[in-house]
């Protein structure tokens, strides 16, 4: 696996990620550099992943992900090892690949399709990135993480027009990636 | 003005989100038509909303575990733990919504009322609406087409399967105990009817297999409760037509299933997954049931799933001291990594609980000779203690009788102390009644099924015939022997005289002891042999008369036969053992044994030839001979 190939995972990466930190934990819990580890692990893993096919790949990078998720905020707040909280994460991880997974149409049954529709995964993740980082954030919280837009404007200090104006602008500009796949 | 607009299309947007949040989201058309001068920005937000999300209700994505309890769910999940219970009313078609049960891995569980048939019931719809991926959709409807298809008083019924605005669900009956997990959390005892309640599932499991759905995440959440304690299989998830191919659902990589109870095959994800998966994961049950926790616990997913694979699990008595070591080997045997040696069916698995629970022998570990005659006593306690008493009546009768007529003979120079004659008379008139009668009053009390039962019953009958009577006769023939005996050191004369007292009591014990072994042998062999021929006599049927002659004359030839062969064994024995000074007291103690022979086959032969004279006549000249010869002796 190229490293160029890995590259194009990250963004997708930090959007989980993001989902399973707490905004008043990433001071401590940064989720780029769980991510960051978690290519590396790939990237040594490299023969490995060679074998699988796009659909395993992302789902061997989620697990990662999840376990490093896991050992970082056991290093980070000193917590034992716990089977529930690694448990927690994957199904957190899985969870939010399937939100995002989501707001791309449903119909993927064939095989091409599918290999599409990861194609697609990864390209939504990384225009979701290139968003302005208040519009990103809107999206994540009312669409990933199902928060009130009530919620929203009172944790970001925002009133709850300016919030509506976020997710109008942020999904006006995730429009195009959106699309039902052509046929 | 354009940015004028922008707020007023904001705050528009605002509260249809606002209104959307509180689980009532507005009429789209009603919502356009307020803003007629906004809704071309107005419908392209809300397409784009559309798009992002479907119409379910509470279609939340927060990152919580499928089966870990809402508690602590604010771990990681920050902002997203602020979505609680709504407190508007919300419809989903005809259901109104009372609140959420549980979140599972792909679907939500609401407690619900029918509107139109006014009953609460479980409603599960699929987390993310109508968008969800097609795999997710597909998922969703095998289990309501597999679930909806078992018609079990343990399954849980499917009420309704159905799709409101794209969103497809199913109602189920509401049981309000609890799940399996809650109660192994509470309390594992009492251990049997936590048996009892898995022998349940067991069957219930075993129906779905025989019309072709696998369950594929059995686990103790997935066994809800009645308030009365009836156990109801629930989520088939991910359950599979067995005939069908593999439809690619795990293709994605997902970890599906729960790993503490998923079979090795299962988390090596292979295809050929079968009902074995099954048995392996009601066994994981077990296993939690009596130690406490599932077989495999890994700090990770995967660990546990590592774990699964390779290791074996520990021995549950290993974890809780007090684990049934029966229940351990079964729950080992389902747990066992290939499918081929786990139990062959959920049924198997039902049906060796229920042995357990009936305390019969499981087929993990058959009793020994010794349990299964401790079993077979347990069983028949009346028959034994019929059979036992009657051997005990004999042996006395035998004793006290038999001692009386020859210990003047057996010890001529020592003080026996005779019982009074009403005691000697009483004992042989039993002794006639019951020595020739063993075998058949043994029958008549227990009525054998087979004739093991009946050989068994006699046995035991003549094994304490024979102790009974020897606790009698041994202290008897202790004294008696020791004045048998011939002088250790060879007295040139011959004379009896006394040996080193030693000497003496360890030739008497040893004499005793043979005499023991004989004495039990002899009834032992006696007492099967009447038994059988009884139950073997009274099931051919006949008359009386014939029925009669046949067990007499059996009996009377069979016990004079063994008689004559213990005896002369123990005499021989007793020979090399025991210096005795002659053999005359050997006939004195057979001379009424015999005569009791003799008597029991003249009987029998006088009820055969009852009307054939001659041939009547010539028996009983044969046996006047006998008779004569015994008394010669």
């Amino acid at each position: 696996m190229q490293p160029a190939d890995l590259e194009r995972c990250r963004a997708y990466l930090l959007v989980l990620a993001r989902q399973q930190v707490a905004p008043a934990e990433r001071g401590k819990l940064d989720p780029s550099g769980v991510v960051q580890q978690t290519l590396l692990d790939a990237h040594r893993a490299a023969d490995q992943l060679a074998d699988l096919d796009d659909g395993r790949r992302l789902a061997w990078l989620r697990v990662a992900l999840a376990r490093n998720l896991a050992d970082e905020y056991r290093r980070v707040f000193a917590g034992k090892r716990d089977a529930r909280r690694e448990e927690r994460f994957a199904a957190g991880v899985e969870e939010s690949s399937a939100g995002l997974g989501g707001w791309l149409a449903a119909g993927h049954s064939s095989p091409s399709e599918r290999a599409d529709h990861n194609e697609q995964l990864l390209r939504l993740a990384a225009a979701l990135a290139d968003l302005p980082e208040a519009q990103r954030d809107a999206v994540e919280r009312h669409y990933l993480r199902n928060q009130p837009v009530t919620g929203i404007a009172a944790d970001t200090g925002r009133t709850a027009a300016a919030v509506a104006g976020l997710l109008k602008r942020g999904l006006r500009t995730l429009r195009e990636f959106l699309r039902p796949p052509e046929g | 003005m354009s940015t004028e607009r922008d707020e007023r299309v904001d705050g528009a947007i605002a509260e249809y989100l606002a209104a959307c949040d509180a689980g009532a989201p507005p009429d789209r058309a009603a919502f356009l038509a307020r803003y007629p001068d906004l809704a071309d920005s107005l419908r392209e937000f809300l397409d784009d909303h559309a798009r992002m999300r479907g119409p379910a209700p509470g279609s939340g994505k927060d990152p919580t575990l499928p089966h870990a309890p809402s508690a602590g769910s604010a771990e990681t999940t920050g902002p997203s733990a602020a979505a609680g219970p709504v407190g508007t009313v919300r419809y989903f078609g005809d259901y109104e919504l009372l609140g959420e049960i549980a979140r599972g891995g792909m679907g939500v569980v609401f407690r619900a009322r029918q509107v139109s048939l006014n009953r609460e019931v479980a409603l599960k719809m699929i987390l993310s609406g109508q968008l969800a991926s097609a795999a997710d959709l597909q998922r969703f409807r095998i289990e309501a087409e597999a679930a909806a298809n078992l018609d079990h008083p343990n399954v849980l019924p499917i009420y309704e399967v159905g799709e409101h605005d794209g969103q497809p669900y199913f109602s189920m009956r509401l049981v309000g105990g609890g799940s399996l997990a809650d109660r192994l959390a509470a309390d594992r005892r009492p251990v049997r009817d936590l048996v009892r309640l898995l022998a349940t599932v067991c069957r219930a499991v075993h129906f779905a297999h025989q019309r072709g759905v696998l369950h594929r995440d059995l686990k103790p959440a997935n066994v809800l409760l009645d308030p009365d304690g009836t156990p109801f299989v629930t989520d088939f998830g991910l359950a599979k037509r067995t005939g069908r191919e593999d439809s690619g659902l795990t293709r994605t990589g997902a970890v599906v299933g729960t790993p503490s109870y998923m079979a090795p095959e299962q988390a090596r994800g292979e295809k050929g997954v079968s009902t074995a998966a099954d048995v392996y994961a009601l066994g994981a049950i077990l296993y939690e049931v009596i130690a406490g926790r599932p077989p495999f616990r890994g700090p990770t997913v995967l660990d546990t799933l590592l774990q699964v694979m390779t290791e074996e699990p520990a021995d549950p008595r290993s974890l809780d001291p007090k684990a049934d070591r029966d229940l351990a080997l079964v729950a080992l045997k389902c747990l066992e990594k290939e499918p081929g040696k786990r139990y062959a069916s959920a049924e198997a698995l039902a049906d060796e609980l229920e042995r357990w629970l009936a305390g019969e022998p499981l087929s993990v570990r058959p009793l020994s000779p010794a349990a299964q005659a401790w079993r077979w006593l347990r069983r028949n306690a009346g028959g034994v203690a019929g059979s036992a008493g009657v051997g005990i009546a004999a042996g006395l009768a035998v004793a006290v009788a038999f001692n009386s007529l020859s210990a003047p003979a057996v010890s001529p120079d020592q003080a026996v102390v005779a019982p009074p004659g009403w005691v000697v008379a009483a004992a042989t008139a039993a002794l006639l009644l019951l020595v020739p009668g063993l075998g058949w009053i043994v029958v008549v009390l227990t009525r054998p099924a087979d004739q093991s039962t009946a050989i068994t019953a006699g046995l035991l009958a003549g094994l304490t015939a024979g102790l009974a009577g020897f606790a009698v006769v041994g202290p008897l023939e202790v004294i008696g022997m020791q004045s048998l005996l011939r002088p250790a050191t060879a007295d040139p004369a011959g004379q009896p005289g006394p040996g080193p007292a030693r000497e003496q009591f360890v030739g008497a014990f040893t004499g005793v002891w043979i005499g023991l072994v004989e004495f039990v042998l002899v009834f032992a062999a006696y007492g099967a042999f009447t038994a059988w021929a009884a139950n073997h006599l009274r099931r051919a049927g006949g008359s009386c008369r014939h029925v009669l002659a046949q067990y007499l004359g059996r009996a009377g030839k069979v016990l004079l036969l063994s008689w004559l062969v213990g005896n002369w064994g123990a005499y021989l024995i007793r020979d090399f053992a025991v210096p005795l000074r002659g053999r005359t007291e050997f006939m004195n103690l057979f001379r009424p044994t015999g005569l009791l022979c003799l008597a029991m086959i003249t009987v029998a032969g006088v009820l055969d030839l009852w009307g054939r004279w001659w041939r009547l006549l010539a028996h009983l000249v044969i046996l006047t001979g006998a008779v004569l010869f015994i008394l010669y002796l």
